[in-house]
Formats: C-alpha cells, sequence, structure tokens
C-alpha cells in the first residue's frame, strides 16, 4: 500500500504544480476591497427574504447581481437556502413597474430591492408595506429619493453611481481633438439621464462644443432618432447609463458604424457590442458593494438611518481596434494603467496549429499581416498566444484543455480537426478557422450562413474549373492529367472528388494516387507518370504541401507538365497555378476576425471561401515545356498574370 | 482548476490505452505496436456508428470487439505463421489504417452534434443541476458539468480496472501472466501458450479500441490520423507508472499504469500551461518524462545512502 500512496502522491505533486502555475486564473480577490466590510453576518437558522424589481435583463444588471450575491454569500445569505428571492422584472416597460412593485409589496418580504432609477421612483409611491433598498441608479436626488443624500425619502436607502460624466467628455475631447459636435440620445422619461444631460450641458458651455440631444419615448423609436442625430453631423455619439439607449445600443452602434461615428458609453458591456470606449461604474464592485447595504437591511436596520450614497468604482475599457479602424488613437492617460480601477484590455488571441506544415504557416502569416494591416500590434494592441499539437491528437486535446481554461478575445483554428475540437470545447469563446477545406463536411455548419453560433471562418476550397480550364486551353485535346492525395486528409479527399468533378465536366479523366507519408510521394508522383497522364494537376494538402519538391522532380525527370494550387510553385518549376493562398486564406480570416472584435457576433457572418484568385504562368517553365503562350492563351485565361 | 479537471479527464481516457499497453507489454512481454492501428479503429467504428444512428454504448462495446479482432489478428499472423512480433503488428497496424479508411468512408467523421456517453454524462449534469451550473473549489470556479464528467471516467476506468484484476487472477488469467513470465513452465503444465498470446494482444488491443472509441466521443471527431505516437504515449505512461509504484502485485501495476496515463497528460498539461515555444512542445514533454522517471530511483537512493549513515 505505501507504494500505492507514493503514486498518488506523485498525483498530487504534480497537480499542485499544474494548479500553482494556474493562480491566476483563480478568481481574483473581490472587486471593491475598499469596502469597509462592517455588513451583517445571517443569522444562523433564519430564513430571509428578498423581493427584487428591476427594468430589463441587460448585460451590466447581472453583473451587478453577480456582484450583489457574492458579497451576500459572503455574509452567510445564500439563495435557495437561507435567502429566498422573488425577482420580477418589467420587460423594460415603464406602465408594468408599478404593479409589479404592488405585488411585491403584498407578499410576506423582509426587503424590496430595486434596481434602475424608473423603479427607484415608482418604489418611491407604490411601496407601502416594506422598506425599500435601491442600486444600479445613476442620481438618487433626480430620482425622487430625497433631497439630499443625508436627508432622504423614509423607508428608503440606496446606493447611486453617477456616471463620470466629466471624465467620460475629458475623454471624447482627448480621443478626437477637434471636435465640435457631440451627440446623445435618451429617455426623457428616465430621471437620470436628464440628469446626465443636463451636466453634459453644463460640461459642453464650459468647454466649448455643441450638444446634440435628441429625447426618445421609447425604444421603437431610437433608429430613427439615431438617423435624425447623424444627420446633424456629430463627431461622436455619447450614449449615458440611459436604459431604453441601453436596450437599442445595437441599432445605434449599426448605424454609427455605417457612417464612421466612435460612440462612447458609460457601460462596459457595451465596449464588445460597438462602442470604442467606456468610463463608467465598475457594476460588479456596485453589486459587491450594494450587498452590505442589504445585508444590514435584511437584519433589521433602518433605511432611515443610512444616508444614501454614490459609489462608483470607476471603470475604463477601450476597444483599440474599434478606435484605430475609425482612425482614432486612445490618449496614453486613458491607457497607463496607473489606477488600479482602470483598465486596458489588450486583446487576446489563441492560435492553434494542428502539425507543422507550410500550409498552416502560411495562414499564420496571413492572418498576421490582416491584423497588421488594420493597425493592430502583436505585443500592443493583441497578443498572440501560438500552440502546435504537432500532429498528435492527445496533445490536440490537452491544448483544447489549456485553452479552455483561460478567457480569449478570439481563437484561430487552423485546420480541421483543430476547428472541430476547438468548436466543440470553446463553446464560449469566438472562434475562427481557416486552412479548412470544407467546413459543412466537417461538422462546422449546415451551410455558409447556417453553422455553429461561435464559429466563423474562411474555408480553402481551390479554384478546381478555374485550373482545368488552364490546362485544356494550353493543351488542346488533353484526355489524362494525375494528381497525388493523402486519404487521411479529409481535406485532401475533398478537393480530390472536387477536381475529378471539374475535369469530367471538361471530359478529362483525374488519375489519382494516394500517397500516405513523406517518403511515398515520390513513388506516387512515379506511378503517376507510369499511367500516362499527359499533365499533373497536384492538389493542395498539408503532406503534399510539404513533398511538392518530389513531384516537380517527377515532372522534370518525365516531361509531364506541372499544374497546381499554390502561387509559390511557379518559381519552383510549375507552368501554371491557380492560387488560392493560404497565405491569402489567413488574411481573410485576420479580417474577418477584425469583424468578430468589432462586435459582429460570429454567428452573424457566413463561412466564405477564399475570394482571391490568382492565374499564373511561368514564362519560363512554359518555354521548358514547349508550352505555346499565345495571345489566344492570355484571352481565354482572365487576369493571367505571366511571369518572366 | 478545469484545466486541472480536464487533463486527468483526458488522462482518465488514455489510461484505457495505458491498460492495453500494459497487458501485451508488461503481461505478456510482446512488443505490440498494433496499437496505433487498433486506436484508431476504435474511433472509426464507434463514429460511424453513432452516426448511423446506433446507441452509444452499442458503438462502444463494437469498438471493444473491433480492438479484439485486430489484435487476434496480430496474434495468429505471430503464432500461426511464426512472424517476429514486432511484425505481425506492423502488418496489422498497416493493414487497419486502409480499414479504418474504409470504416469511416471518408478520413474524417464529426460527431459534434450526435448523442454520445459523455452527452449522456452531460445530459444527467444538466438535470442534477441545472445547465451552466458553476462550482467553486478553493476559490477556482468549475463547471459542474466537467465534475460529472470526471466522475463518469472516474467510475468507468477503476470498473476496468477491477474487472482485469479479477480477470487476471481467474485460472485462465493466471496461466496467461505465466506465459508472459515463464512460457516453458507453463507449457510443462499442459496450457497452450499460443492461444494465451493469441487471446491476450486480442484483449489488450480491445482495452486500446475502447480508448480510442473514449476519445473519440470525448473529443466530438474521429480522424483516421488520431492514432500517430499513440503507442509511445501509452507505453510512456505504463512506464511512468511502474518506476513510480515499483513493485510486482498485479493490482498496484495496473493502479500504477492508470496513474502513469493521467500523470503524464498532467505533465503534458504543464508543459502547455507554461507557455513555452510551441516548436519545443515535445522536447519539454519529453524532459518531463525523463524527470518522472529519474526521480523516484533518486528519491530511493536518498533514502537508502540514510538508512546506511544512521
Amino acid at each position: 500500500m505505501k507504494s500505492f500512496s507514493r503514486g498518488i502522491l506523485g498525483l498530487f505533486i504534480v497537480s499542485a504544480i499544474l494548479l500553482l502555475s494556474d493562480l491566476d486564473n483563480r478568481n481574483k480577490s473581490k472587486p471593491g476591497q475598499q469596502i469597509n466590510k462592517g455588513g451583517s453576518q445571517a443569522v444562523e437558522g433564519k430564513m430571509y427574504s428578498i423581493g427584487l424589481s428591476y427594468f430589463a435583463p441587460e448585460a451590466s444588471h447581472d453583473e451587478l447581481l453577480a456582484g450583489l450575491w457574492s458579497r451576500l454569500k459572503e455574509l452567510g445569505f445564500e439563495r435557495n437556502k437561507n435567502l429566498r428571492v422573488v425577482e420580477s422584472h418589467s420587460n423594460g416597460e415603464i406602465g408594468n413597474i408599478s404593479s409589479i412593485l404592488l405585488n411585491l409589496d403584498n407578499q410576506p418580504l423582509d426587503l424590496i430591492l430595486v434596481t434602475s432609477t424608473p423603479c427607484v421612483t415608482a418604489a418611491l409611491t407604490s411601496v407601502r408595506n416594506h422598506r425599500v433598498a435601491f442600486t444600479y441608479c445613476s442620481d438618487p436626488i433626480a430620482a425622487g429619493a430625497g433631497k439630499s443624500y443625508k436627508d432622504h425619502a423614509k423607508g428608503i436607502s440606496g446606493i447611486g453611481s453617477f456616471p463620470p460624466v466629466e471624465k467620460t467628455i475629458q475623454f471624447i475631447l482627448e480621443t478626437i481633438p477637434g471636435i465640435k459636435k457631440i451627440g446623445t440620445l435618451y429617455n426623457n422619461a428616465e430621471a437620470n439621464s436628464r440628469s446626465v444631460v443636463s451636466l453634459m450641458r453644463k460640461i459642453a458651455d464650459k468647454k466649448g462644443f455643441e450638444l446634440i440631444e435628441v429625447p426618445v419615448t421609447g425604444s421603437s423609436e431610437i433608429f430613427q432618432a439615431t438617423q435624425v442625430i447623424l444627420s446633424k453631423g456629430i463627431q461622436a455619439m455619447y450614449i449615458s447609463g440611459d436604459n431604453t439607449a441601453t436596450q437599442g445600443f445595437d441599432v445605434i452602434a449599426g448605424l454609427c458604424e455605417r457612417s464612421h461615428i466612435p460612440v462612447i458609453v458609460n457601460d462596459k458591456e457595451l465596449v464588445g457590442k460597438g462602442a470604442i470606449g467606456s468610463i463608467g461604474p465598475g457594476w460588479k464592485g456596485v453589486g459587491y458593494h450594494t450587498g452590505d447595504l442589504v445585508a444590514s437591511m435584511l437584519n433589521g436596520a433602518s433605511p432611515d438611518s443610512i444616508p444614501l450614497e454614490n459609489y462608483v468604482n470607476e471603470n475604463i475599457e477601450v476597444n483599440i481596434p474599434k478606435a484605430r479602424s475609425l482612425g482614432l488613437t486612445i490618449p496614453n492617460e486613458f491607457l497607463t494603467s496607473g489606477n488600479q480601477s482602470q483598465i486596458v484590455r489588450k486583446q487576446r488571441f489563441a492560435l492553434v496549429h494542428y502539425v507543422d506544415s507550410p500550409n498552416s504557416e502560411d495562414c499564420e502569416k496571413g492572418i498576421r499581416k490582416a491584423l497588421e494591416d488594420k493597425n493592430l500590434r502583436d505585443g500592443v494592441e493583441y497578443s498572440m498566444k501560438v500552440y502546435n499539437a504537432q500532429g498528435d491528437i492527445s496533445t490536440l486535446n490537452s491544448i483544447a484543455g489549456t485553452l479552455v481554461n483561460e478567457s480569449w478575445d478570439l481563437v484561430f483554428a487552423l485546420s480541421t480537426p483543430t476547428a472541430q475540437l476547438l468548436s466543440k470545447k470553446l463553446t464560449d469563446a469566438r472562434l475562427v478557422f481557416s486552412n479548412v477545406g470544407d467546413p459543412h463536411a466537417a461538422g462546422l455548419g449546415k451551410s455558409a450562413a447556417e453553422h455553429l453560433p461561435n464559429v466563423c471562418g474562411v474555408s480553402t476550397m481551390s479554384d478546381f474549373e478555374g485550373l482545368i480550364n488552364m490546362v485544356k486551353t494550353l493543351h488542346s485535346g488533353i484526355k489524362r492529367v494525375g494528381t497525388v492525395f493523402t486519404p487521411a486528409e479529409i481535406n485532401s479527399v475533398s478537393y480530390r472528388e472536387h477536381l475529378e468533378q471539374a475535369a469530367r465536366k471538361q471530359g478529362i479523366t483525374l488519375v489519382s494516387v494516394p500517397a500516405n507519408s513523406a517518403t511515398e510521394v515520390l513513388d506516387a508522383a512515379n506511378s503517376l507518370v507510369s499511367q500516362r497522364i499527359e499533365a499533373f494537376c497536384q492538389i493542395s494538402d498539408n503532406l503534399t504541401g510539404s513533398c511538392t519538391a518530389a513531384i516537380l522532380k517527377a515532372s522534370r525527370d518525365s516531361g509531364i507538365p506541372f499544374y497546381g494550387f499554390v502561387t509559390k510553385l511557379v518559381q519552383q518549376g510549375a507552368i501554371g497555378v491557380c492560387a488560392r493562398d493560404y497565405f491569402e486564406a489567413g488574411y481573410e480570416a485576420g479580417e474577418m476576425a477584425f469583424k468578430v472584435l468589432n462586435g459582429i457576433n460570429p454567428e452573424n457572418i457566413a463561412f466564405q471561401n477564399v475570394k482571391k484568385t490568382d492565374y499564373l504562368i511561368s514564362e519560363q517553365s512554359a518555354r521548358l515545356f514547349k508550352v505555346d503562350l499565345t495571345e489566344k492563351v492570355k484571352v481565354a485565361i482572365p487576369n493571367l498574370k505571366i511571369i518572366k | 482548476m478545469t484545466l486541472l479537471i480536464g487533463s486527468i479527464t483526458i488522462g482518465l481516457v488514455l489510461s484505457l490505452l495505458a491498460l492495453g499497453i500494459f497487458i501485451s507489454f508488461r503481461i505478456f512481454d510482446f512488443p505490440d505496436i498494433t496499437a496505433e492501428g487498433s486506436f484508431t479503429f476504435g474511433a472509426a467504428i464507434t463514429a460511424s456508428l453513432i452516426v448511423a444512428g446506433v446507441n452509444p454504448v452499442t458503438a462502444t462495446a463494437m469498438a471493444f470487439a473491433g480492438g479484439l479482432m485486430a489484435g487476434a489478428a496480430t496474434g495468429l499472423i505471430h503464432t500461426r505463421f511464426k512472424i517476429n512480433p514486432l511484425l505481425s503488428g506492423i502488418l496489422v497496424m498497416t493493414a487497419l489504417y486502409s480499414v479504418n479508411l474504409h470504416v469511416m468512408g471518408k478520413s474524417n467523421v464529426p460527431l459534434l452534434s450526435q448523442l454520445t456517453l459523455f452527452t449522456w454524462a452531460e445530459n444527467f449534469s444538466v438535470s442534477v443541476s441545472g445547465k451552466d451550473a458553476v462550482t467553486n473549489i478553493i476559490g477556482w470556479s468549475v463547471p459542474v458539468k466537467d465534475l460529472w464528467i470526471l466522475l463518469f471516467c472516474l467510475i468507468m476506468i477503476v470498473a476496468f480496472s477491477l474487472l482485469l484484476l479479477w480477470f487476471f487472477r481467474t485460472n485462465i488469467g493466471t496461466a496467461m501472466r505465466a506465459t508472459g513470465d515463464n512460457d516453458q513452465m507453463i507449457r510443462a503444465l499442459g496450457v497452450n501458450t499460443n492461444v494465451m498470446i493469441v487471446f491476450g494482444v486480442a484483449l489488450s488491443n480491445g482495452f486500446i479500441a475502447l480508448a480510442g472509441s473514449m476519445l473519440a466521443q470525448f473529443q466530438g471527431f474521429a480522424d483516421v490520423q488520431m492514432g500517430i505516437g499513440m503507442m509511445v504515449w501509452g507505453l510512456a505512461s505504463v512506464i511512468i507508472g511502474e518506476a513510480l509504484i515499483n513493485e510486482k502485485k498485479l493490482g498496484l501495476l495496473i493502479a500504477g499504469a492508470v496513474i502513469g496515463a493521467v500523470l503524464f497528460r498532467l505533465l503534458v498539461a504543464i508543459a502547455l500551461r507554461w507557455g513555452m515555444n510551441p516548436n519545443d512542445l515535445k522536447l519539454i514533454t519529453a524532459a518531463f518524462v525523463f524527470l518522472a522517471l529519474v526521480l523516484p530511483g533518486i528519491m530511493n537512493k536518498t533514502k537508502k545512502i540514510k538508512l546506511i549513515s544512521q
């Protein structure tokens, strides 16, 4: 038994090493440490109940609640154990709030918690029987909760989080130098928005820019209102915490995107949906802070004796790629993380190869080039972690395990097995693939538009008809062409079938010989020669991609012309290529990735095949194989480039 | 923590492979490299059957049966035709490559939206603790789903290990072990060692195919190249386990193989987590395995020196 326990001990030691290296993924110390931990603990064995009423489900509200529940749990109040929560929201309609509150008010509850300004206002008149706590409200005074933070309405107390309007405007002015017009859109019925906008006006006067404001009365008007604002020549759009505008944010961001107008917000959740920057309350921290208030009120503290409080826990988040795409540079003072609450997001990418192959490597180069062309620099705006399974499926599984563990802004998968595995394991991450021949056969989607929600990418199906057309034009009356293919690669098999179809359409027979390892490629090529093919039409896969030299050798020795699908073959002895490059595939995947970073959901991006096709012919090789490049040929092949 | 749990799960799945390799290499002393073919064979059979709508349990059982057949083929080639064990393994492995392509019809079969054993474990988790439930383990938040899958794998491996232990203690099992230890002696006792070898290699490959089948279901696809390198990993796991346990009792040897496989996956996970140059991954893995093999020995030695000095 002693030796068995040694084995177990070994496991423990190694697990401990793994966990130690994984420490930074452990839930960090809770936000808002500056909070005075005086909250009161739950009394053992006692049941508590809260009625929670809010405006509408929103991402930042979820975050607020996450912070709130986690603090309450720390204080001993656990949902579904000793804390019962009756939850309801008004579906974003102000008219519903009162009836919801009345319903809550007539239930036996210890406390009613309201979040968002409209609910606070309604609670002041509708709740009679219970004490009320509130949070997630920009300006409690404007909401009517009191004359001042100390002198407030009876039976209610809470946390206000007035958005840092002045700082946000400073951010806009410094990011867009010389800006004259800033637009904003809000619901006039929301008290918090009214007070934010009135502060904006004051700052506008002081700083000398024009504030274009358009009020709306509901989310249905947002589309039109945004168009109106944009037509007035604004240079930036500032959306504060207005509930109606937040709900319709996708519309606002979409229209602004089309007019190349940057959007600045006070809600960091919106940064991922098209805003370039957010300066606002960290809602998780605010929720956490609210936990103390709720706990002490659950234990009987009277709200009358608790003054209102403004708590912001300021949090800056910027989308640098998005800003750069609009030609903007974020000033350094907003990027340096001197203040602990300022968070600058460097985008974190992961890129996974299955095996070292020229195709996969070219793809990576293309992706990097595309990002560079979008002004994203490795190490500055993003960091790219590269993994390579080195052809080993169990390592690929381990890589997936490693990736799941961390959060990524984007993951690139550069092969069919990689895309399959990652799309299964990384359901939370956004995935962009390339170097995948046929995404539908790989099970990634039913059609180009209808596919797994978190996956998009560029497939690398070659232009088979283009190449067959080229061969047919250069060698009239050709009957037999040949290719080496790799049965083990799903792409290769699928390419071979497509090439065969394209050839058959033109009355050409395709002879194909399989190769399973690098050593077999030359034999396979020689076997093609012995089967009296008239030209090589070599499809592109990982194995033959690494060993094309062998096939080119067979071509040279036998005098049978070689055609292929990869650009660089023209320099190596091919007469012509019809190239949809892996570099190009990577480049297009990089551009697609950029769209995803700008807030477009991968679900809405259709799979696409590499768009650009180059038709290249090498004059030297053509002469060597005695192929005439007449004017007729140049006419028959569109966009033909002849390389001297 | 998800990383740890994920690695242990993969390690447990692959410990079936280690058990298979343990049977052929350690019990029978038969250097069998059919593994790389039969691993994929198991995956291919399961994937094709599941896609055809067969119940995952049946599909997994069929994979085991397929592995048995592949192993029996190797054993028969060796015993009937007196072909060197290594070469008979190579023959069957090579042949299986084509067989696998035929079984799948193509080189890669996705199972992304199919019902597998692991979807059952997931569904069970959803019904017990709700969708997307997350629990907290000393500060790391972990999806409950992953824990259930881990538990499922653990139960399965323990069950298979006990089954194997029981089997090798039966009369026929003991005869099989004796065939590996001292075949002249057991032949003198009237046991047909050839039958024992065929049966043993078959059993070994059954386990290996089972590992392939489980991995395909775990990762969501089967690929004809997935067996490449597997034998080396399996063998490394067995030897790490031996070095660590360092005892000859059967039960401990089986436990050692499982522990070795899990340990090996943990070492790979550490190499990945430390984020080294991707090209160095295998080098580092090799270095880790080296350390895992050498350290227990060094520890024993220092212990002995201490004893002497006392």
